[in-house]
């Protein structure tokens, strides 16, 4: 007992002050009761193990002391029954155990998710912009995962070891107290081994989730681009490429996988050496060979066999934690992956605690730009540069300016949907400045974004109390009553994967319809007109007359068919305005 | 069991020899750890025997010595069986994924659009490494448990054909429970992997829509579609891992109905058979039954590369053998090509300079029409030709030395403007890289650049004329164009499409550009398509109508069919 202790110790303080492990604990706790119930049922099924082994030797003492007659089976009965009887109870505990520990790591994965899907998605602060787009796609379904085996093999493993070495150990005590003290000195070579072999493989698992992750991006970015490459001639460099990066991944995790296997190895080996050990001495003090001072020289079949067969399973809980080590690696390095998926999020929440959500159809808000200033990564010029703006209430500003000057990013911070690198970015109601908030604003981008699912399903996104009545008054009230009714489904037209299905002005009809519908007092429109033809921006312009109404709107159009709507006009340059 | 699909891919991507290793090791390393037991087993009884008989003439070195050889071997072979099968997942994994990732260029336009962002990306990623995994995960696991088993039972058979008998019938009743738990986990499975994939597709989707989202306060809703979907893969794997569970759970009673007929079976014989044989047979049989608990995992396992292979086989047919040829005077020509939306039919000829224009509102089908002439959608047979083929039959490649189209919002790779412009040109240099930019007024732009994921670091108008400049530097005989000045502002889409036709004097090019932008051109067009819907009055005549100069080689009419 006590050298399983000491490996438990060794392993507590092995990992006390790595964050990850921490992080790891802290996730963990959730499911912490059942996995606890599952170590222990696991460690229970041994007690089966003990009996079969019983059972087994008690059998071949019988068939021993019968050697020279016939053997009745009435004296069989009970060593067979006793055999069976142990089998059966071990599977019994084995399944209830695997049950718990399941249960417990669902819920473990359940939580994680939820945070991960509530990080990629949050409700309130500015927007995130530095999560790249796919790792929350891929945290979900990935690296989650990845804690699965961590949770069922490792957290209940030193449970199962505590309880099922220990009644192991004390059945071979029971029968020789010299076995016991054999395997009792082997198992001090586990816990330094395991622990050199696993600090050695973290950093390795590490770098080769890191390469696989930047390995998929890379992937995903090809596979996007693919119809372009292969009309550039440049697939098969793109291809190959990929190749190379892919190969060079296989090589990291090759080292990876040297390395975890020769702990394996080690462990195999104390196994099945401390097996042999154990046989030669039986035999010889079996055989009466064996006369040394303190060792005990007489033992009879059914104590030789019992020890035998219960050796193996003495280190069985061990081998278990050495395979759960890795796994508890590769938890370990998918922990902090995920750690940045949810971390970041926490840096950039708004101090704010209640945000202000105004009621549909509230007053228009003045917006105040004071000496905004955003910096892209990557980009040493500023997309903007110290802007000042000053909008009153229900007026009309139109920003223009050659591409690429910063329209759209003065629109992003004035609607709060991305935080300004320096200066601040208010709404003024009733004399309150509160920051930007993008639950104040109706957003209409380019180009516009639909959601997989039906028209209908994008439309009540605004307002889900809407009836298909109200949805066909708005667009109608906007001039756009012959939408619907081009489309031979109507609103039950089924949308695809980013809103493909309709033509890009139906697409920016009905971001419009859907503006109007959210009835949100400040209106941002990111070039509302850039892909329409002459008669189809007439129709948005009147439709924004309407929308425009007793609404604060922010405009950013090349289009000088839309300036009249303006009260005032600002011209962007290289993010300063001119 | 549908692994033959698996296989077939297998036979294709994994190295053979190293496979056969692998899985030879793997068998002598199982029968080493039977053996082990088995002998350690029988060398006490016998030891018991020995000294009961005061059989002075038997020498206990030669199995104590077999029983620490085997001890040692056993190790040695599991550790290179597992190298060895995991060289070969590896080795396996790139060799499959290169070849499904240049098959991935074989599919349609509308395939690839369809499946680019979540599904390709599982088969290229965890579809292939299932595929991959399986000589280490299964085969060679597979292979060691039954040919352990089998000689095993072999030796029972030979030792007392009785036992051998009794054993048979307990494996089979254990096989079959192994096949119907196999059954049940499989439909769960399937579940699981369609609520997987609708996860990732809710993810993404709500990702890029975010901004809106936002602003609409529907992020709550979309929330819960993700969670809704979280909920759904978690009860079908929740569902296949029980039925998993149970299978081992009969799998691990009937050993114990196996172990106890040995039991008494072998020493009701015992006059006939020496009790440590009997012994040996015992701990053998019980190896035996540790080694088939695995069955239900590996069968499952083997299932799923299977699904994997199914799934992967439109990517991986055979790569035609015929070379592209390149044909010396390439001519792309329409005849009679329906026009979107209308009863008219276009046919012209695109060669030498001078540009065609595409002229329509929203939705008239200008970009179906770029997306024909260029064969990444399909139009009807012979309408769209290119040396006399079909354009839409020709492999991707051989078009694309003929004709490139830029879309309204193409893509732009992760990475610096100068490695976006390489694609189009591998070995240009510097100065002529920033030739490019220059002709469609980007020279302020530095080559070193990032350009973000999806180009989202360079503004709209930034994203189109980069991909625009790509394009230039490819110099191809046709070049289609999108509505290229679209999110431009005038005197720099006015600059833009001088220095293109500048730029290319020798390529013929057509552009669809929406009407109020056509005078931004500085020279008459050759020729113009007017698509749009019968309900068109207020700038031109109902219907499509070409207006043929007649200047150059182009040739274009389009007749309306009444």
């Amino acid at each position: 007992m006590s050298g399983t202790s000491v490996l438990l110790e060794e392993l507590a303080v092995d990992r006390a002050d790595d964050p990850a492990a921490a992080r790891l604990k802290d996730w963990a706790a959730i499911g912490r009761p059942e996995l606890r119930r599952a170590g222990i049922l696991r460690g229970a099924a041994q007690s089966g193990t003990v009996l079969w082994a019983g059972g087994l030797a008690w059998g071949a003492q019988r068939g021993l002391s019968a050697l020279h007659g016939e053997l009745p089976v009435a004296a069989l009965a009970l060593p067979v029954l006793l055999t069976a009887a142990g089998v059966a109870l071990r599977s019994v505990l084995l399944a209830a155990g695997d049950t718990a520990a399941a249960r417990g790591a669902r819920d473990v994965r359940e939580a994680l998710r939820r945070r991960i899907i509530e990080t990629a998605l949050p409700v309130s602060g500015p927007a995130r912009t530095d999560l790249e787009e796919a790792a929350p796609a891929r945290a979900v379904d990935g690296e989650v995962d990845q804690l699965t085996d961590w949770l069922t093999g490792y957290v209940p493993a030193r449970t199962t070891m505590l309880l099922g070495s220990g009644l192991v150990l004390a059945a071979l005590a029971c029968r020789s107290w010299f076995v016991a003290l054999l395997v009792l000195a082997a198992t001090p070579l586990l816990p330094v081994n395991l622990k050199v072999i696993g600090l050695g493989a973290q950093g390795a698992v590490h770098a080769q989730l890191t390469g696989i992750r930047t390995h998929q991006a890379r992937l995903l970015d090809h596979l996007r681009g693919l119809p372009t490459l292969v009309g550039l001639g440049a697939h098969d460099e793109a291809a190959r490429v990929l190749e190379r990066d892919d190969r060079e991944v296989a090589r990291r995790t090759e080292k990876v996988l040297r390395i975890a296997f020769l702990s394996t190895a080690w462990v195999e080996l104390l196994i099945t050496g401390t097996l042999a050990v154990v046989a030669t001495y039986c035999g010889l003090v079996l055989l009466d060979y064996l006369h040394v001072p303190g060792v005990p020289d007489r033992m009879d079949l059914s104590a030789a066999l019992f020890v035998l067969v219960l050796v193996p399973a003495y280190f069985a809980p061990a081998r278990d934690l050495a395979a759960g080590y890795h796994a508890r690696a590769q938890a370990a390095a998918a922990a902090e992956l995920l750690g940045t998926v949810l971390d970041a999020r926490a840096e950039r929440d708004l101090p704010s605690v209640a945000p202000l959500r105004p009621a549909r159809g509230s007053a228009p808000p003045e917006v105040r730009l004071a000496a905004v200033t955003v910096r892209h990564p990557g980009r040493v010029a500023p997309a903007l540069d110290r802007i000042s703006v000053r909008l009153a209430p229900a007026r009309c500003l139109a920003v223009t300016g050659p591409s690429g000057a910063g329209k759209s990013t003065l629109l992003a911070v004035a609607a709060g949907l991305s935080a300004p690198s320096e200066g601040h970015a208010l709404h003024v109601l009733d004399g309150r400045a509160v920051p930007a908030d993008p639950g104040r604003v109706s957003w209409v981008g380019q180009p516009a974004h639909l959601l997989p699912g039906t028209l209908r399903e994008n439309l009540l996104l605004a307002r889900p109390t809407a009836s298909d009545d109200d949805l066909l008054d708005a667009a109608a009230s906007l001039g756009f009553e012959d939408l619907m009714t081009a489309l031979p489904q109507g609103l039950d037209t089924p949308l695809g994967e980013r809103g493909t299905g309709l033509s890009s002005g139906q697409s920016q009809q009905l971001a419009l319809v859907r503006a109007l519908l959210r009835d949100a007092p400040l209106l941002c429109l990111d070039e509302p007109t850039a892909h329409l033809d002459p008669a189809a921006e007439q129709r948005v312009l009147s439709a924004l007359r309407t929308l425009a109404r007793d609404r604060t709107v922010l405009l950013a159009t090349h289009s000088p068919a839309l300036l009249p709507l303006a009260d005032e006009v600002i011209t962007l340059h290289h993010g300063r305005v001119r | 069991m549908n692994g033959t699909g698996a296989w077939r891919l297998l036979r294709t991507a994994a190295p053979r020899r190293a496979l056969l290793t692998g899985t030879l090791l793997a068998v002598a390393a199982e029968l080493g750890g039977a053996a082990l037991l088995g002998v350690s087993g029988w060398f006490l009884a016998t030891c018991a025997v020995v000294t009961l008989q005061a059989n002075t003439t038997w020498s206990w070195m030669y199995p104590s010595g077999a029983v620490r050889t085997l001890a040692l071997a056993r190790t040695g072979l599991r550790y290179l069986e597992r190298l060895v099968s995991h060289r070969t997942l590896l080795t396996t994994t790139v060799a499959l994924r290169t070849r499904l990732a240049r098959g991935a260029a074989r599919l349609t336009p509308r395939e690839l659009r369809g499946q680019r962002d979540g599904t390709l990306l599982t088969r290229l990623t965890s579809d292939v490494e299932t595929v991959a995994g399986l000589p280490a995960n299964v085969c060679a696991p597979l292979t060691a448990a039954v040919t352990t088993a089998c000689l095993v039972e072999i030796l029972l058979l030979w030792a007392t054909p009785l036992l051998g008998a009794a054993e048979l019938v307990v494996w089979a009743a254990g096989l079959t429970c192994v096949r119907q738990a196999h059954r049940r986990t499989r439909a769960h499975l399937r579940t699981a992997a369609d609520a997987r994939s609708a996860l990732r597709t809710v993810l993404l989707g709500s990702r890029a829509a975010f901004d809106e989202l936002r602003c609409l306060d529907a992020v709550p809703q979309a929330r819960e579609s993700a969670t809704t979907a979280m909920a759904a893969v978690e009860s079908a794997e929740w569902a296949a891992a029980r039925a998993e569970r149970l299978g081992r759970l009969g799998l691990r009673l009937l050993a114990a109905a196996g172990q106890a007929a040995v039991l008494v079976t072998a020493l009701c014989a015992a006059p006939r058979q020496p009790v440590a044989v009997v012994v040996g047979d015992v701990l053998l049989m019980a190896a035996g039954w540790e080694l088939l608990e695995r069955l239900p995992r590996l069968v499952n396992l083997l299932s799923e590369a299977g699904d994997a292979a199914g799934r992967l086989a439109p990517l991986a047919a055979e790569e035609p053998l015929a070379s592209p040829r390149r044909p010396t005077a390439p001519v792309l020509a329409t005849v009679g090509l329906p026009l979107p939306g209308s009863s008219a039919a276009l046919t012209s000829t695109l060669s030498g300079a001078g540009p065609l224009l595409v002229t329509g509102p929203n939705g008239s089908g200008k970009s179906t029409l770029l997306g024909q002439l260029a064969g990444r959608i399909p139009a009807p047979r012979g309408t769209v030709v290119l040396d006399g083929t079909p354009v839409h039959e020709l492999p991707a490649r051989v078009v694309a030395e003929t004709v490139t189209l830029v879309e309204a919002d193409d893509w732009l790779a992760d990475d610096t403007v100068a490695a976006n412009l390489r694609q189009a040109a591998p070995s240009a240099d510097a100065a002529t890289l920033r030739a490019a930019l220059e002709a469609v007024g980007l020279a302020a732009l530095p080559l070193g650049t990032p350009v973000g994921p999806g180009g989202r670091l360079l503004s709209h108008g930034q994203r189109r004329r980069l991909a625009i400049a790509r394009a230039v530097l490819r110099r191809p005989p046709v070049l289609l164009l999108d509505e290229p000045t679209a999110g431009l502002d005038r005197p720099t889409a006015e600059a833009l499409l001088t220095a293109l036709f500048r730029a290319l004097p020798e390529t013929s090019v057509v552009i669809a550009l929406q009407d109020q932008d056509l005078g931004l051109l500085d020279r008459p067009p050759v020729s113009v398509v007017h698509l749009g819907g019968e309900d068109r009055d207020a700038t031109g005549p109902a219907g499509p109508v070409a207006v043929d100069r007649g200047r150059g080689a182009v040739r274009a009419a389009a007749a309306r069919a009444s």
